[in-house]
């Protein structure tokens, strides 16, 4: 069976000879010119192109819902040891809030006051050093300095050190997520 | 009829091959035209490689560090593998740029081939996120540290910075979690969108001809005599250059082992100093340079500008000129850039310590000597590293002044006399401090020494 190869009229579906979309008999009846088939074919269009942008917008939706971590803040709290360990000079202490190590530096400010920050430089993520003896934090990166309150005192990073979430419970630090 | 023919026929190709293969170009073709078919042959290397290697691979925690060795050092050729699709990885970068730097040369980017560059700028940056994800996953410090820096880099663009890095590490730092993700983008993302952008790039190429073809065909018809045709001749030729590009790739390999650091430590308890990949090379210089509130516009801003820049490029350039002479106007401004790019670059990958150090003519420790000193001595002589290795402690006036080992650091007023200045000055790399790295800069080491010639105040 030889198969017609020839275009379709975009209107009435018979097939078209020569140029164009639209066949003779159409555009002779005017049928190519009434409102009612031109709103027709606008409204078709807009559904075929909403009706692809709805799936797409759902896929990415469900994309970024499903990759998306959850808040720092929710993470779980976990037991560093028991406060008389804390001096007033900062400790490293391992972190696994995230189900992965993350250094966080700890210390007792004063007496049953906690001040932590986490190790990650806030410039470029750089670990960063405790210095004790100058009381600072110290990049080896770019040379981001920081206090012992965790602010910023020299060097390129934009911020202070990201504090952490802390609490006291029968003696025992508990260290929780990121804050900001 | 031959299967080829058969098979040419069946599709109904036949005048389209003809037309791909049997036009006349010129005999002489600069082997710089090759650089692109390079590219794929190298993409290729990277295909079959890769197969292989995600056969042995499993990028979970410790096994992709385990996995890296095994491969390296049990698995009969495995090291051959991956140091094919490690150099490899690193070849492409290089040939993609270098291809690229060649179609704009030419001005071959010009109207009707704009989306074959626009598509080729595109390949470019897959590429770059081909050897970005590629990075972490042998999951040793190098891969982490550089990882945890790489993919901090969006945070620094307005609104949704920190919203794509939790995307893409899937918590606040590096974790197992943004192993995964880098694999999963890196051997299933990236292949896809690569095939597909190729397809168009390698589509356009086919219709709109090569320049050489142009060219041949506005020759007067007396020079037309010295045509050949594209297949074999030039065909040939491009295996010629393949051969050389397939033979440097497998010297390459079989001299030059997979850098593989110890472990991934998110604690970095040895005090590792992270350094960025080397295509990274020219912005991290470049931020050392800039204040750092003007960090967003490096970091995000001038890729951007760049990228937009290149999209741009053809509807910008409509002189339908092509010798070089005539083109100043856009040649003038790219060499400057690239020139740029290559400066920065190099001084990137000799130094880590501050650059450009100007000499301090009355130096104090605490405002001119401890810059210097955490930005190059930081990984080994701060104090928690000089408890753990038995180095002296540099970072603080105190520790710089006390006896180690019985030996002083420093004799005030005597710099050639210090050990301090002997270690930094030496022309012995053996002991030539920072130990194994890029000595300090001229600046850097004449503060120093003036320092101690005054007496080394605090």
């Amino acid at each position: 069976m030889a198969e017609d190869h020839r275009l379709r009229c975009s209107i009435c579906g018979n097939p078209v000879d020569g140029e164009g979309e639209i066949c003779q008999a159409c555009i002779e009846s005017g049928r190519d010119k009434d409102p009612r088939e031109l709103s027709r074919r606008k409204f078709l269009t807009g559904g075929i192109v909403g009706i692809g942008a709805l799936i797409g917008v759902g896929y990415i939706g469900v994309l970024l819902k499903n990759l998306y971590p959850a808040s720092e803040a929710s993470a779980k709290y976990q037991d560093v040891g028991p406060l008389s360990q804390f001096t007033d000079s900062y400790q490293l202490v391992v972190y696994n809030g995230e189900g992965f190590p993350d250094g966080v530096y700890v210390r007792q400010k004063n007496p049953g006051e906690i001040e932590c920050f986490d190790f990650h430089c806030a410039h470029l993520q750089c670990p960063v050093q405790w210095v004790s003896t100058l009381k600072e934090f110290q990049c080896p990166c770019h040379g981001s300095v920081y206090n012992q309150n965790g602010q910023h005192i020299a060097g390129p990073a934009p911020r202070g050190l990201y504090p952490h979430q802390w609490k006291i419970e029968k003696g025992h630090v508990y260290i929780g997520g990121q804050i900001g | 009829m031959s299967p080829a023919n058969w098979l040419i026929d069946r599709l109904g190709m036949r005048a389209f091959m003809n037309a791909q293969l049997y036009h006349r170009v010129p005999r002489r073709v600069n082997p710089l035209d090759f650089l692109g078919i390079a590219s794929l042959f190298v993409f290729v290397n990277q295909v079959i490689t890769g197969i292989i290697l995600a056969a042995w691979y499993s990028p979970s925690v410790p096994a992709a560090y385990q996995d890296m060795q095994k491969i390296a050092h049990q698995i009969p050729l495995g090291w051959l593998v991956q140091n094919l699709h490690y150099w490899g990885a690193n070849m492409m970068v290089v040939l993609v740029f270098f291809h690229m730097l060649r179609v704009f040369y030419i001005g071959a980017y010009r109207k009707p081939r704009e989306l074959t560059w626009i598509a080729g700028a595109l390949l470019l940056a897959i590429t770059i996120l081909f050897a970005f994800t590629g990075y972490l996953l042998p999951w040793d410090q190098q891969a982490y540290w550089a990882s945890m820096v790489g993919t901090w880099m969006p945070f620094y663009a307005p609104v949704i910075g920190y919203f794509i890095v939790l995307l893409l590490r899937g918590g606040p730092y590096i974790t197992p979690v943004t192993l995964s993700r880098f694999y999963a983008i890196h051997v299933l993302v990236l292949p896809a969108l690569f095939l597909i952008v190729f397809g168009l790039h390698f589509y356009m190429v086919l219709t709109k001809q090569l320049t050489m073809v142009e060219e041949a065909e506005e020759l007067p018809r007396e020079k037309q005599k010295g045509l050949v045709t594209f297949f074999p001749t030039t065909v040939f030729q491009m295996m010629m250059f393949l051969v050389i590009v397939g033979s440097l790739l497998v010297f390459i390999a079989i001299n030059f082992q997979t850098p593989l650091l110890a472990i991934a430590d998110p604690l970095n308890k040895a005090h590792y100093n992270p350094i960025p990949i080397w295509f990274f090379y020219s912005i991290y210089q470049l931020l050392k340079y800039i204040p750092p509130v003007l960090d967003p516009l490096g970091i995000i801003g001038l890729p951007l500008i760049a990228g937009v820049a290149l999209m741009a490029l053809p509807f910008i350039d409509r002189i339908p000129r092509r010798r070089p002479s005539e083109r100043k106007a856009f040649l003038v401004p790219a060499a400057v850039a690239v020139a740029g790019i290559f400066v920065l670059t190099y001084i990137g990958s000799v130094s880590q310590g501050i650059p450009n150090q100007q000499v301090v003519a009355n130096p104090t420790y605490a405002a001119d000597i401890l810059p210097i000193l955490q930005s190059s001595c930081a990984q080994c002589h701060s104090q928690s590293a000089s408890q753990q290795l038995h180095t002296p402690y540099l970072l603080s006036y105190q520790g710089i002044m006390t006896a180690y080992l019985g030996h002083s650091l420093i004799q005030k007023g005597n710099a050639t006399a210090s050990i301090l200045y002997q270690r930094i000055s030496t022309t012995n790399a053996a002991l030539r401090m920072p130990l194994g790295g890029a000595p300090l800069s001229q600046g850097a080491i004449q503060t120093i020494a003036n320092w101690i010639n005054q007496g080394a105040k605090p």
